[in-house]
């Protein structure tokens, strides 16, 4: 009865928040619902058939999750995940909402699950994965989780909690764990390994000792994964989507009777992820939209852009709480930047202006920004944004879904 | 000429601390007065220890050891030092405080100095004798503290001239950041 109480408020605020925002909607209901019926998740979860599965890790959760699922469904079954930005508690609940009928048991035979890095350990009572799948441990947010030590702990318990887990053994900080429950690892070959694109990880000055068995990814154009024996291409020529696809690989190959020529085909037509590097359109005008959310892929992004990429509008929104990371991105190839938006917009400014780049206007009215810089003349109108710069520019431009 | 010394920089950069280094080779440039890393800190006008991860800490440990004295007789003698997060907790005691656990403050502080901290040691924000400040925090301290990079600026000799518009951002900082 609480549950179907709690299900139909959470369903009728969720549809009337999505009135009022759209694109919105999905912490709130979620947040009530885990009040009124604190065993919705648990519940919902524990009927599926095929068990939960967990991705957690600092980066590349939404790209493994993302692969997993394609990878799942074109093998027949029906996957039950949640939205890359809804993955602590309040999201998961959401999801139930979203998908769930009105007693919140949700007809799908398998859930793959992100995770939130610090919180997903907290919820393992609600989760009970079969399977955990680590992508790897970054110095990133730190106003959240204070040093990697704290991470690595988190992720050790989650992974600890399952039956099996797979892991990117090429992150060192993940072969510190000694999991027992390895049922699968990625790592890199040698000339991979020496490569200047290889991911780097949160610092450690010992080295943990290498697995014994290991999915090793080699070659180039394209790269190759083997899959427990089957070889499957890999086209992206990107190593640490590389290293994503390859868990997301051996971990179908443990949850299904794992099928080459199906796997190589999703592969080979993965999408990119939800506004990672998207092409749309905003009032008539081509616009490249980037997500940055830690200052590995903010370096990235910036590395990318080239003389093209103009006018240029960067935005630092809520959800960067303690901005003081922007100090470890180099921003000086960027020469200038027209706009500068967010609630943190002074805070990037200044750091900005210190890596001695240009700049056009600090604009923190979000409409305000947004028509002066499609106002601007350029080849390709481009926004670099965090989360909260994105949902809210989203919002504002009718690109919310 | 200046000489300023940051120890591991690559690796005590933990909150942009290093930014601090480039804020401060940027206004003794526009005072232009000369300046140049080094890598001897005995012969350093300018020395600063960055905040650290914790494994990053437990690996420099014995050389940090090693420079108690030295962080010692430049406290007392008000020198030109920045001591940031961690390495403000590790060299606490040289500076005669008690460092103390308590529960986590991870919060703005918006005071005489202004930064965020994130801390779980029960110490003043800011620890300062002359030109010497020990700091939790972050930001970089020397971009968002104007007045205080003004006086360490003219300790070393340069006539301080900050841009408007960054003491303005700084300003617009503080009232959105700040409350």
């Amino acid at each position: 009865m609480l549950s179907f109480l709690a299900v139909s408020l959470g369903k009728s605020l969720r549809f009337l928040l999505r009135l009022v925002r759209r694109g919105g909607g999905s912490a709130l209901p979620g947040l009530i619902a885990s009040f009124l019926s604190p065993n919705l998740l648990r519940n919902a979860l524990a009927r599926l058939p095929e068990g939960v599965v967990l991705v957690s890790g600092s980066a590349g959760k939404s790209s493994t999750t993302n692969a997993l699922v394609k990878l799942l469904e074109a093998h027949g079954l029906r996957v039950f995940t949640n939205p890359s930005t809804a993955n602590i508690k309040q999201g998961l609940f959401s999801a139930v909402l979203k998908e769930g009928g009105l007693l919140g048991r949700i007809d799908y035979d398998i859930a793959v699950l992100e995770v939130d890095e610090g919180h997903g350990s907290a919820l393992l009572k609600d989760l009970s994965p079969r399977l955990v799948v680590l992508t790897n441990v970054l110095s990133d947010q730190l106003d959240r989780f204070v040093d990697p030590d704290f991470v690595i702990g988190k992720l050790g318990k989650l992974a600890q909690a399952a039956k099996e887990s797979i892991i990117n053994a090429h992150d060192p900080n993940l072969r510190s764990l000694k999991l027992e429950n390895i049922a699968g690892a990625v790592c890199l070959a040698k000339e991979l390994e020496q490569s200047s694109d290889a991911p780097s990880y949160a610092l450690r000055f010992d080295s943990p000792e290498q697995l014994d068995k290991c999915s090793v990814i080699s070659g180039t154009s394209p790269m190759v994964v083997d899959v427990f024996g089957t070889a499957i291409e890999l086209r992206d020529p990107n190593l640490p989507h590389a290293l994503n696809t390859s868990l997301a690989l051996l971990a179908t190959s443990k949850l299904v009777k794992f099928d080459p020529e199906i796997a190589q085909a999703v592969v080979d037509a993965q999408p990119a992820v939800f506004a990672r590097n998207e092409l749309t359109e905003i009032e008539g005008k081509r616009v490249n939209l980037r997500l940055v959310q830690n200052p590995t892929s903010f370096q990235l992004n910036v590395d990318e852009l080239t003389r093209a990429n103009s006018p240029l509008m960067l935005m630092a929104g809520s959800d960067i709480h303690d901005p003081s990371w922007l100090w470890t991105v180099d921003f000086t190839s960027l020469g200038r930047v027209d706009i500068v938006s967010g609630s943190n917009a002074y805070d990037l400014a200044l750091r900005l202006s210190y890596a001695g780049v240009e700049i056009g206007a600090v604009l923190t009215d979000l409409s305000e920004a947004k028509s002066s810089f499609l106002s601007l003349e350029g080849e390709l109108p481009t926004i670099l944004f965090s989360a909260d710069s994105m949902r809210r520019l989203r919002r504002l431009t009718g690109l919310a879904k | 000429m200046i000489s300023i010394f940051s120890f591991m920089p690559e690796h005590f950069n933990n909150n942009g601390d290093q930014g601090n280094i480039e804020v401060l080779s940027i206004e003794l440039k526009a005072a232009k007065v000369e300046h140049a890393a080094i890598d001897k800190i005995e012969k350093a006008d300018f020395i600063m220890f960055g905040d650290a991860s914790r494994a990053a800490m437990r690996h420099y440990k014995s050389e940090l050891e090693g420079y108690r004295p030295l962080v010692r007789e430049r406290f007392s003698e008000g020198l030109a030092t920045l001591l940031v997060g961690s390495s403000y907790e590790f060299f606490a005691k040289d500076l005669g405080l008690e460092l103390r656990q308590v529960a986590r403050k991870s919060e703005f502080v918006n005071g005489d100095y202004f930064g965020y901290r994130n801390t779980e040691y029960d110490l003043e924000p800011v620890t300062r004798n002359g030109l010497f400040v020990a700091t939790s925090l972050y930001g970089p301290f020397l971009a968002k503290n104007p007045g205080y990079l003004s006086e360490l600026l003219m300790g070393l000799g340069a006539n301080p001239e900050l841009k408007p518009e960054r003491l303005m951002w700084i300003e617009k900082i503080r009232e959105v950041s700040g409350g």
